[in-house]
């Protein structure tokens, strides 16, 4: 049977030409590499890592992860809780890192967002010295996230005004809302992809209103990149979440960032 | 490593909350819980596995649990940048509460950061404020910081558990 999908209008994609904003609302982006559980790891490859990316992210620190892992047995579902060591790289600034764990990579770009450009440099490095030090015998699932956390001056913020993608309330409805979050999940690559889009109120501080836009793009399915593509995919992904995420935002909201070039 | 199936998701789940929830009174799920409520939890706990690793969402995670402690966030921009500059404090923050939770257990609890304006250093800050300030508090003070203060050892971030010997509730800027 196939997959049920919900469609809404006929899409009318524009053609996005990688806008930069002068002051972009992304808090994080995040590139994730998990290795197939065939790929060989010891203890020894985060050494062998750091060794080669010391010069740019010379800060490592320790932390134990815990996870929760959901495996289909004959006996049913099993829920496994288990902790794992990472190590986190820091660039001098702290705003740049990298997280290696067992077959996990994981690039991470802090505000300020330093253009895709040179996030991109960074993802390509800690991917190539990766394969360096291991073998990596194929990808379960490749990711990139961001994250854009977007403030507004007034307790009172209507949603349409500034975004295209927001949760729709009937006029029989209350208009006031606390609280929402709305979540999407839109196909991509004849369904190897999908994007995830979230949007929802930020936790606040005391003074400003936030809403948090989240543009999580995957692959849906193990091993369907090639280690050889994972970067080609990368680039793909990039344009796909620049994509989503102009037509998550209206004209007033742009303005707001300041359009640079 | 602990492991929950769910043919026998119902006794472990319980074992799970009460070793994991029991001390912060959260409802326990496994008290009406069936097996399609736990199939339904099960692929929640999947969807949430499949999302790309982001350090801000688990600071946000951690910040909410901190908030269901009772302890009042003072800044909570510059508590956020400053976890998400030394994520490795993130492990230690929940154990500085339940420390400061057990010594002063009247106590109202503040995270704040504190940056000295003369070197440049700043470091989280939980404040203790009581109704009344005797002769023991210092000790007492003494006694919750060094319950988890080996926990901060080879870590980059801070967190110091002090008092500004205001009392609960009084609105005057930390």
């Amino acid at each position: 049977m196939p997959k049920a999908v919900w469609v809404f209008k006929i899409e009318k994609r524009g053609k996005f030409d990688g806008k930069k904003y002068k002051n972009p609302p992304v808090i994080e982006a995040v590139c994730e590499f998990r290795l197939s559980s065939d790929t060989p790891w010891d203890l020894t490859i985060p050494g062998l890592f750091y060794e080669r990316v010391k010069h740019d992210f010379p800060y490592r620190e320790q932390r134990l992860v815990q996870e929760v892992e959901v495996i289909a047995t004959p006996q049913g579902l099993q829920q496994v809780i288990k902790y794992s060591d990472r190590v986190l790289m820091f660039a001098p600034d702290r705003k740049l890192l990298l997280q290696l764990g067992p077959r996990l990579l994981v690039i991470n770009a802090l505000k300020p967002y330093p253009t895709w450009e040179h996030f991109k440099k960074r993802i390509e490095s800690a991917w190539k010295i990766l394969q360096k030090v291991m073998e990596i015998k194929g990808l379960e699932r490749i990711g990139l996230r961001y994250i854009n956390r977007i403030e507004f001056p007034s307790p009172i913020v209507r949603l349409e005004e500034y975004f295209d993608f927001y949760p729709f309330v009937g006029e029989r409805l209350p208009q006031k809302i606390v609280s929402f979050i709305t979540i999407a999940e839109f196909p991509y690559a004849d369904d190897r992809d999908l994007c995830r889009v979230q949007i929802q109120r930020a936790l606040e501080s005391e003074t400003k209103t936030a809403v948090i836009l989240d543009i999580d793009y995957f692959t849906v399915r193990p091993q369907t990149i090639d280690v050889s593509d994972g970067l080609t995919w990368v680039e793909e992904a990039h344009s796909r979440v620049e994509e989503v995420f102009e037509g998550c935002i209206t004209d007033k909201l742009r303005s707001m960032f300041e359009k640079a070039n | 490593m602990q492991t929950i199936t769910s043919t026998n998701s119902l006794t472990q789940l319980k074992q799970f909350e009460t070793k994991n929830l029991g001390e912060r009174g959260w409802p326990f799920i496994s008290e009406f819980a069936s097996e399609e409520l736990w199939k339904l939890l099960s692929q929640k706990i999947r969807r949430e596995k499949n999302k790309t690793a982001s350090l801000v969402e688990q600071i946000d995670e951690e910040l909410l649990k901190v908030l269901d402690q009772k302890v009042q966030l003072k800044n909570l921009d510059k508590i956020r940048d400053y976890l998400l500059q030394f994520p490795d404090v993130m492990d230690v923050i929940r154990k500085a509460i339940n420390a400061a939770q057990k010594h002063f257990s009247e106590a109202q609890l503040i995270m704040d950061l504190y940056e000295d304006p003369e070197i440049e250093d700043y470091y989280l800050v939980l404040y203790v404020r009581l109704k009344n300030y005797d002769d023991s508090f210092v000790d007492r003070l003494k006694e919750a910081q060094a319950e988890f203060i080996s926990d901060l050892v080879n870590k980059e971030g801070w967190v110091q558990l002090t008092t500004d010997f205001r009392t609960p509730g009084e609105k005057s800027a930390v």
